[in-house]
């Protein structure tokens, strides 16, 4: 289920104060972009929008070199300690949201394999692909790991664990097995990304209930052989929202007390595993290609392919974007370990907590009204999940109701999304390089490439979003 | 009220002339018009909206309140038609 549509501001919201700049420049752009050809009905180009941005993310690049001296986010990566009142509401909490997880997995699961096969009327489409992915996805950023407590998929593979652990061999899987390895999980995304962007019929409720049925199986499998720990490393969905959760100011430490720290704080701690930075860069690469298949280069790409032609062409697109995304941050991995003088491997991921914020903004720019507008069908679905006619709780009537946010709303979201996400990138490669290097003066030169590449990914990021 | 038609063309899962970008103004009444061999849905996303094709073809009219791009797709086969462009 690709994005099929995007809303775009109308160009009232042109007509802003200056100072306002990228978000006005946003609305007006964006409106400007979609056109066959003529923008002249507008007063500000694309271009603008993105010299703007560029603008930001370059001037809090100096203004870091300038102010920030001292590596300021691992010391205060520990965070202090929450109340003891919400240490034991927390505590109650987890036991019922492990059980609602797996019921949730179980309802999406029924209704996909079982329910109506129309997509508008099954909860699984909308309760997957938006609720779940994106929907869980930014709220991690705010809230933390939220999702650890609910994931039913590293409950039901510790689970086979035990079971082969006390049933079937005296000699169980070691425990913790492969559990740092992010490969396993690198695969699961990227299924996930060839489910939702590139399989030509990936709206249907069908394809997701097979797709659930396999993946949850892969996690009870690999548990089984593996034993316990694997699945946390495992599942690619757990796997993206701990790494978004580590931005947030709120954490579970090992021994389960809840902390609060400053924002960005836990990146600094995040734990990089082989595979982990191929994980980050097939996410920031896959939300890209959604974007790109709305540009109107993909419409005569895609123009008159059906079927598994369709997928292939989808799937070879998918393959070459997260290629370009990958070269572009090995190419200033590269030329910083040149710089520097230490091992491209090192450095590669030592600066992957760099681009998790890159992620929320992409993600944000690319679903926020995703989110909030075609979101809200859940509301009606959940009162009739299986498309039987059904109205549990008296809400099957409703309707989506599309003036909720107004498109500048959305307009301005998504550009702050991706300014202040790249911004905080540079910010948070920069308190990188000054844990990393012995010097001030090396640090600083070292992220000249690490800015090259910021820039990089915010103009082509900008040209996506706005579909030229 | 202002209207425009979007004529559609599709033999088989193909449209004549190849999916393209079509702009309307916002608030028109848009009509959807299929003709062809297609026994396919179009399903105009966003507004959610789909076209039983019968023999082929098959019309809708509604109104364009909803401001911003949408694919409208022929639903079974995947194929994309047009990107309705409202604003």
């Amino acid at each position: 289920m690709r994005t099929r549509w995007a809303q775009t501001p109308g160009r009232a919201t042109a007509v802003a104060p200056v100072l306002i700049g990228a978000a006005v420049l946003a609305s007006a752009s964006e409106a400007a972009a979609h056109g066959v050809g003529g923008r002249t009905d507008l007063p500000i180009g694309v271009w603008n929008l993105v010299w703007a941005a560029s603008f930001a993310v370059a001037v809090s690049f100096v203004a870091l070199g300038l102010f920030w001296t001292e590596p300021r986010l691992r010391p205060a990566a520990e965070g202090a300690a929450l109340p003891p009142l919400v240490q034991r509401i927390g505590q109650r909490l987890l036991p019922p949201a492990r059980f609602l997880g797996l019921i949730g997995l179980a309802v999406v699961g029924y209704a996909g394999l079982w329910g109506n096969p129309n997509p508008s009327v099954n909860i699984s489409p909308i309760a997957f692909f938006v609720i779940f992915w994106v929907g869980v996805q930014i709220v991690s950023a705010f809230l933390g790991d939220f999702w650890g407590g609910f994931n039913p998929f590293p409950v039901l593979a510790d689970a086979a664990a035990r079971l082969r652990a006390s049933a079937v061999s005296a000699s169980p899987a070691p425990a913790d097995a492969g559990a740092g390895n992010h490969w396993w999980a690198v695969a699961a995304i990227l299924s996930f990304a060839w489910l939702e962007l590139a399989y030509h019929d990936s709206d249907s409720p069908r394809s997701i209930g097979a797709y659930l049925v396999v993946y949850t199986l892969a996690m009870i499998g690999g548990g089984f052989v593996f034993g316990r720990g694997w699945g946390r490393g495992a599942d690619g969905f757990g796997v993206l929202f701990t790494k978004i959760g580590a931005m947030a100011p709120l954490c579970r430490d090992r021994s389960g007390v809840w902390r609060r720290r400053p924002p960005l704080a836990g990146l600094s701690a995040l734990e990089v595993n082989p595979g982990t930075v191929a994980f980050v860069l097939a996410v920031l690469g896959s939300t890209s290609f959604d974007g790109f298949t709305r540009s109107s280069v993909w419409l005569d790409i895609a123009s008159n392919r059906s079927g598994w032609e369709l997928t292939a062409v989808n799937t070879l697109g998918l393959v070459f974007v997260i290629g370009i995304v990958m070269v572009v941050y090995r190419a200033a991995i590269a030329v910083m370990a040149g710089l520097t003088g230490r091992l491209e491997g090192e450095l590669a991921r030592a600066f992957v907590p760099a681009l998790v914020p890159v992620v929320v903004a992409y993600s944000v720019a690319h679903y926020f009204s995703f989110l909030v507008l075609e979101g809200q069908a859940v509301y009606a679905l959940a009162s009739d999940p299986f498309g039987m006619g059904w109205d549990l709780f008296g809400t099957a009537e409703y309707r989506v109701n599309y003036t909720w946010v107004s498109t500048s709303a959305i307009a301005w979201t998504q550009t702050a999304a991706i300014a202040a996400g790249h911004a905080l990138g540079v910010a948070v490669a920069h308190d990188r390089a000054l844990e990393l290097f012995e010097s001030h003066r090396l640090a600083v030169r070292s992220q000249y490439p690490m800015l090259a590449a910021m820039l990089i990914y915010t103009v082509a990021g900008l040209f996506l979003l706005l579909g030229t | 009220m202002d209207g425009s038609v979007i004529e559609l063309v599709v033999i088989g899962n193909e449209l004549e002339g190849g999916a393209r970008r079509q702009p309307v103004s916002l608030g028109d009444e848009i009509t959807v018009r299929v003709s062809g061999t297609s026994t396919d849905h179009v399903h105009i996303h966003g507004y959610d909206l789909f076209i039983d094709l019968t023999d082929g073809s098959g019309e809708l009219t509604f109104s364009a309140d909803i401001p911003g791009v949408f694919e409208i797709e022929l639903e079974g086969s995947g194929t994309l038609l047009v990107q309705m462009e409202v604003k």
